[in-house]
Order: C-alpha cells, then structure tokens, then sequence
C-alpha cells in the first residue's frame, strides 16, 4: 500500500556554500492539499525543482508513488502535472495552440485540450494569442497544461503570483476541487492567507529546513489563544497582571496581550482589573490565525 | 524514436509565426537579390560569352552565402531557436514533461538542421530563378546553356551536410546560454576570423569555414572527402555532447 504520493528522506541541495535545502522530509498523503509554505527564498522553488526533477539533491531520497525519482522519472512525471512559478507558454501561439504543444510532446488525445480549456474557462479565449492574454487568464492556461493528461498529482508553485483578488479567488476554488477528482495538490506559497482555507495538510518550510509539518489543526494546537486587552492605564495594568501570575505580558499596538486558556481566563481577567479599578475599554479573546503562526515561526 | 518525432511535431508547431521561418526565406532571396543586382550591373564582367555562365553563377552564390551569410544566418537562426525556449522560460515546462531530455535537445537540433536545409534548398531554386532572369533580360551573358542541375544539387547537399559541425556548435551555445547576444557574439566573431584564415594551413581546422573550403573544392574538382566528413562527424558528435548536457543539466529558468 501507498502511504505517501510524495516522500523526500533528508534531501539536500547546495548552491556554491549556500544550502538551499537542508535534510527536508516530506510525506504528502494522497487526496490531500499539501500547502508548502516558507518565505520567500526559503527554498520551495528548490525544492519543487527536485521533485520534478528539474535539479538533483546533493543528498536524500524522493520517493513519489511509491516509487524512487532516479529510476523511474519519467513514469512519475507521466502523472505529475506542474506550474513552477509563472507559466511556461508560447506568446506568439494560441492557448489552444499551447496546449496542442503538449498534447504533441505527450501524446495524448486531440479531446484532451478541450476537456482542460473547460475546466479552467478558458474555451472563449483559446484562439487568442498568449501575447494578448491578461495575467489571470495566462496563470488558467498554465494550470490548463499542469492539468493536461489528467494527473494524479499536481504540483503548484506559487499559482496565484500576481493575481487581483478576484483572480486569486478563481483560481483557488479551482484547486479546490482538485481532490473530489482524486488530484493531490501540492501547493507552495509564501501566503499562509492563500492557502489556509485549502489545505488539509501544511509544511512549513525556513531557511531550506522544515520547522512544521501536520494538519491546521495540529498547528493552531500548538499556539495558545491570548487576550488583547486596552485600558486608560496601559502599563500599570501590565504590572497588575503581571503581579497577579499572567503570564507572557507584552505591550504591543497600543494594547496588552495576555495568554489564556480560553474564554474563562478572559472573563477573570476582567473581572480582576474592574475590582482594582482599571478602566476596561476593550478585552476580546483572539485565536491566532494561521497567518500569525506562520509569521511567528518563520520571525517574517 | 516515437519521443523524437513527438518533439520534432512540437518544434514545428513553435515555429510557427516566428522570425526564424521568416529568414529561411528572406536570407537566400537577399542573396538572390544582390547577384541580380550585381549581374545587371557587371554582367558584362562577370560572366565571359565563352565560358559557363550557370557554373560562373553558381560559385558566385555559393561562394558568398558559405562563407559569409550561411555562417551568420545559422548563427541568428540557432539563436531565435534558443531564444523561444529562454525568453518565455519554457525549459522548466518541457523538461517536467514525460520525454526524456535527450529527444528534445535532438529535435531542436532535427529541426534547426532542417531549417538550415531548407533554406539552401530554397537558395538553390533562386540561383535557378537569377539565372533564368538572366537568360530573358540579359541574353548575351550565355544563360540559354542547359540548367547544370547535378552540380547545383551536388554542392547545395555537400556544403550542407559541411555546415552540420557550426549548427551543432551554434545550437549548443545558443542552448546553453540565455544570452542572445552572446550566442550573436560569437557566430560574427567566428564567421570573421573564419573569413580571415581561408587559404592558410589552419582553413580546415576552423569549423566556420568548412562549408566554403567543400564547396570551392567541389567546384574546381578537388579533394573534399576530409573536410566533408569532418564537418558531419563533428556535427554528429557535437549535437550527441549537447545531449549528454541536457540530460545532466540542471534547470535553474
């Protein structure tokens, strides 16, 4: 049996003395939307690039399906579909013409082409030169080509890179979907925002190391909720708590942010600054958004 | 085999509405244009009443394009070739695609050699066509001859097959390197000094100057079995170097 579709063991890539990727492992479940996360240059790219094996590791393992990238690439990238950073088409061709490139290099069926124009919406505009695309619609034709052959694992680096709202909103709902058709997606990102209402699975990426690898939920579990209190005196209140065993205390924007475990601790907090007289113009109970860990591991 | 035809398909389809097609024609026309305007303008000179004016014509051309303009013309055409791939970053994509690397570099090297074919083909047809411009308007100039069509085909195919070595080498670089004005560089650089070394000792091991050194010694009936299989040996075994690299490269763009 299958565990993982995609399993790196220690995987290292150096550039001069700089490592790019340090002994990354990875393990993305089939059926899942594995959000790869990292600041920028903290080695997805890389690490993207070898798993399509665009690059080599100086060290390590990459095992997809099942089976190892050195021997058998060409079976893994039969059911890979990739974007690696902006999309890779011929300006001066159609978008049907594009993905007739494709179609010619893989040797899939002419019916393919309108089977991935319809799922990207891009049927109307598949006889208009790329040259004339917009942004959005050139990012819907390279998901268009990454989904060519129907693979079984997507792999999507930074798909909503300058898109408008709207456009990342499209194409997220798009990759959405992917799973209910039995696609893996693995999608790198800089945004936690972008990919924190799709992912099932996160890895979060520093400094080529993983520092995080898990669900959502098993990463919010490790931040605690905390309090964000503003009163008339900002720091005497400080003090008050902090003499009164609340832990972690910081003054930050203006307002103190207390760690608690849920909203009882908020409640008696409350209750003790309004019996020593502390006028409490706002107390409200915040449960770190994934974004906040995120920027709070990474330090970015 | 089915993988290098798949990619040969696809380099056509590339090809299409670019610069690179446009030049297979435009490049041997220009040439036919200038012997046109240089037979009407020294004809008289040129082409001696007694003597053969189709072969007289025919080294003229020749002379001129494989020396000069088939140096240069292979070395913008292998550069537009690289170009489409590293403008647009495209190496990332056709290299994530189930076909094993060496059957793209090959087809870009089937195809650039074919380019580069059907431009002296196209080359030849236009000597053909000057000449019997020739015949109508300037008929003293001894174009009424009969057509030497055997040694037209003879020349255009062996200083072809001569020029494999600099369109492999041209590929190479201009696949290589992102900079077009490197893979440019390096085509004039090596067309002039090529230019420059014909006639001394050295001529035949200058791979610019092959083409020219198999066609003059076509013409006058010398020797050129050496040159010849210099530059088709040194084709093959330089476009096999460029698929050795594409298959071990890593792909950064």
């Amino acid at each position: 049996m299958m565990h993982s579709i995609i399993e790196t063991r220690n995987i290292t890539r150096k550039f001069g003395k700089t490592k790019a990727v340090n002994n990354l492992s990875l393990q993305v479940p089939p059926g899942c939307i594995y959000g790869f996360l990292g600041p920028n240059g903290a080695g997805k790219t890389t690490t993207i690039r070898m798993l399509l094996g665009l690059i080599r590791p100086d060290a390590g393992t990459i095992t997809m399906f099942g089976r190892s990238h050195k021997d058998c690439r060409m079976e893994i990238l039969q059911r890979t579909g990739s974007l690696v950073e902006s999309p890779s088409l011929y300006p001066h061709l159609t978008g049907r013409e594009n993905l007739e490139l494709i179609r010619r290099l893989t040797g899939r069926p002419t019916k393919e082409i309108n089977r991935v124009l319809s799922i990207v919406g891009m049927e109307a505009d598949s006889n208009r030169l790329v040259r004339e695309y917009s942004l959005g619609m050139r990012q819907r034709m390279g998901l268009a080509v990454a989904l060519f052959g129907q693979p079984e694992l997507l792999i999507l680096d930074e798909p909503t890179n300058g898109l408008d709202p709207a456009g990342i909103h499209e194409i997220r709902e798009l990759i959405s979907r992917l799973p209910y058709e039995g696609i893996t997606v693995f999608l790198s990102s800089h945004l936690l925002s972008e990919v924190e209402q799709m992912a099932t699975r996160i890895g979060i990426l520093q400094d080529g190391s993983l520092i995080f690898q898990g669900s959502p939920d098993e990463l919010r579990s490790r931040f605690q909720d905390y309090a964000a209190i503003i009163t008339d005196r900002l720091d005497e209140t400080r003090q008050f708590l902090q003499d009164n065993g609340w832990n972690a205390v910081h003054l930050a924007n203006h307002h103190l942010t207390v760690l608690v475990n849920g909203p009882s601790d908020a409640a008696m907090i409350n209750t003790q600054l309004v019996n020593a007289g502390h006028q409490v113009y706002e107390l409200s109970l915040v449960h770190p958004s994934l974004e906040d860990i995120f920027l709070t591991l990474t330090g970015k | 085999m089915t993988y290098i035809f798949r990619a040969i398909s696809a380099e056509w389809l590339k090809s299409k509405r670019t610069l690179m097609m446009v030049l297979v024609i435009l490049a041997p026309l220009a040439m036919g244009f200038l012997e046109l305007g240089i037979g009407f303008q020294y004809g008289k000179r040129m082409y001696k009443v007694d003597g053969d004016s189709w072969m007289t014509l025919f080294d003229h051309i020749s002379m001129m394009w494989v020396l000069l303009l088939l140096p240069l013309f292979i070395t913008l055409e292998m550069g537009l070739l690289g170009a489409l791939e590293h403008n647009n970053k495209t190496w990332k994509q056709l290299f994530s695609l189930p076909l094993p690397r060496w059957s793209i570099y090959m087809a870009k090297q089937i195809t650039g050699t074919g380019i580069i074919g059907l431009s002296m083909a196209i080359l030849g047809l236009i000597a053909i066509g000057v000449g019997l411009i020739g015949r109508i308007f300037l008929p003293d100039l001894g174009f009424d001859a009969p057509i030497p069509w055997q040694i037209l085909l003879q020349n255009m195919a062996v200083s072809f097959l001569a020029a494999w070595l600099i369109i492999s080498i041209h590929l190479f670089v201009s696949l290589y390197s992102s900079s077009f004005v490197l893979a440019m560089g390096v085509g004039i650089v090596a067309t002039v000094f090529g230019i420059t070394i014909i006639g001394s000792d050295f001529e035949m091991f200058d791979p610019w100057t092959i083409p020219g050194i198999v066609s003059n010694s076509m013409y006058y009936g010398e020797p050129y079995a050496l040159p010849l299989a210099i530059g088709i040996i040194g084709g093959i075994l330089v476009a096999c170097i460029g698929c050795y690299f594409a298959t071990h490269r890593d792909v950064l763009q």
